[in-house]
């Protein structure tokens, strides 16, 4: 009997030592070891001969229903113009991200002072070096805004510590639609997406009654 | 029996009226008697009750929300609180597709002074911090702008950047000219088709006499288009390792080819020219 219990943990201590192990392998495989160095996209810039092209790829690990289950996600949800755009390089030095000063025409969601304008930032962009090396990350699978197009924004609160200048979309794939045309043009653009089907090319005007419809309107306290 | 026979069809006929009542007011329902506009519309309008309701609180004709306008409709059904209407949407894509800044609390559009933005626009180009209720560019150390009148006035230069007037008259610059140019031109697959794209960078030098001396300065251009090739079916998952979207916690793996830093994911595929 004793012979037996000790079997069995000794065999309880070997399933646990492999589990271990084996996390430790994979943990090694999917993180950064921070004693290597950082590659710069200078760095690969050079290595690839001067110039760089890559494309960025957003995560769609979550995709969102409706806009009202964006909603719910959003700390701040505008309408707003974009004004201009611009590309600089994050602070790492590893990336591109594109900051676009959007002039707000109506907060849906979240707090804002009238007459404030926003900052809101995409990945990607083109940067080009002192020494004329040259990098661009190019997004594909959804549009990016356009100077003078009108958009729906859901955004999430900056968070301390990002490597963006600005606000994020709430799902960088889901999280803005283009209604510059009148009519409702969704960034992401899989066909099959739920924003695609449920509201692509639905009227300005009914798509934000729709979003009223999920947002409840706050009233001011005076 | 006979009797019995005759209350029995009494009783039926009598059910038979009581549900047939609702039925014909369901021909009047959706048909438009009164509609009031704003959402500010009484919440508890007297209504004419009708005995004809079937469900309790039901009101014959009652009140509707339909595009932010309270709308009075014939027909059983629960009425609305008016309040809750919210606005009319196509009074609220007007505003906003004009430019202006709607309210949807008051239900209202406030057409500002830039309602294009362009002042806005160059403003922040300039270094300076727009206020959007005076309509004027703030850069910081010369809030009301009378400063910069003052030493243009005098005929001096300003300097918007650091503040300052100079002493000197006005320089007198040269015509720019161009001394450098810089052409990137690549290709890439959008995740559907094939999208060329050219970066121009102009750089420009101008001589100034007097204290201004000569500047220099890059100006870049960039634009894309696509034939319409084909390149691919739909831009796919993500650039790999989920946790790092959910945690915050990224990693870069340059042998794989795939890297991911802060909530940013991508892969390496490379287009050359």
């Amino acid at each position: 009997m004793p012979g037996k219990i000790g079997r069995k943990v000794i065999l309880l201590l070997l399933v646990v030592t492999v589990v271990l192990s084996a996390s430790g392998v994979f943990a090694k495989n999917g993180r950064q070891d921070p004693k290597k160095p950082k590659v710069t996209l200078y760095d690969k810039a050079k290595k690839a001969g001067g110039k760089l092209v890559v494309t960025y790829k957003p995560n769609r690990g979550t995709i969102y229903p409706n806009i009202e289950e964006l909603a719910k996600r959003s700390d701040m949800i505008i309408v707003g113009s974009v004004l201009s755009h611009k590309s600089s390089l994050t602070p790492d030095e590893r990336f591109i991200a594109q900051d676009f000063l959007v002039k707000v025409h109506e907060v849906i969601k979240g707090d804002l002072a009238r007459g404030r304008s926003v900052l809101v930032s995409f990945p990607g962009g083109t940067h080009r070096f002192a020494d004329g090396t040259y990098a661009a990350i190019m997004p594909v699978g959804f549009k990016q805004p356009e100077d003078k197009g009108i958009y729906v924004f859901f955004l999430k609160s900056k968070t301390k510590g990002s490597a963006f200048n600005g606000q994020r979309l709430v799902s960088e794939r889901q999280g803005m639609f283009a209604l510059t045309k009148g009519t409702v043009e969704p960034s992401e653009r899989a066909p099959d997406d739920p924003m695609n089907v449920k509201y692509r090319e639905m009227p300005a005007a009914s798509f934000l009654r729709e979003i009223h419809k999920a947002v409840p309107v706050k009233k001011k306290q005076n | 029996m006979k009797r019995a026979g005759l209350l029995l069809v009494l009783i039926t006929l009598v059910i038979w009226l009581a549900h047939a009542a609702p039925a014909e007011a369901g021909i009047e329902v959706n048909k438009q008697l009164t509609a009031s506009t704003s959402n500010l519309a009484p919440s508890a309008v007297a209504l004419p009750q009708n005995s004809c309701c079937v469900n309790p609180g039901d009101t014959d004709p009652h009140w509707e929300c339909f595009d932010g306008a309270c709308v009075q409709v014939y027909g059983c059904g629960q009425s609305v609180n008016c309040a809750t209407c919210g606005c009319s949407s196509t009074d609220e894509w007007v505003c906003i597709s004009n430019g202006g800044y709607w309210d949807s609390v008051t239900c209202s559009c406030e057409y500002g002074c830039d309602p294009t933005g362009s002042q806005e626009s160059a403003c922040i180009s300039q270094g300076g911090y727009w206020d959007s209720f005076n309509c004027f560019c703030n850069y910081g150390c010369d809030p009301t702008g009378s400063q910069r009148q003052a030493c243009l006035n005098a005929g001096r230069q300003w300097d918007q950047a650091t503040c300052t007037c100079t002493q000197t008259d006005v320089c007198v610059c040269e015509e720019e000219e161009l001394v450098g140019y810089d052409e990137y031109t690549y290709y890439y697959c959008d995740g559907y088709y094939y999208v060329y794209c050219t970066d121009a960078y102009y750089t420009y030098y101008q001589y100034c006499d007097g204290t201004c001396g000569p500047r220099q300065w890059t100006e870049s251009d960039s634009y894309c288009y696509s034939y319409g090739e084909y390149c691919g079916g739909g831009g796919g998952g993500g650039g790999g390792g989920g946790s790092c979207w959910d945690t915050g916690d990224c990693w870069c793996d340059d042998w794989w080819g795939i890297c991911c830093e802060y909530d940013y994911c991508y892969e390496m595929e490379f287009y050359a020219e």
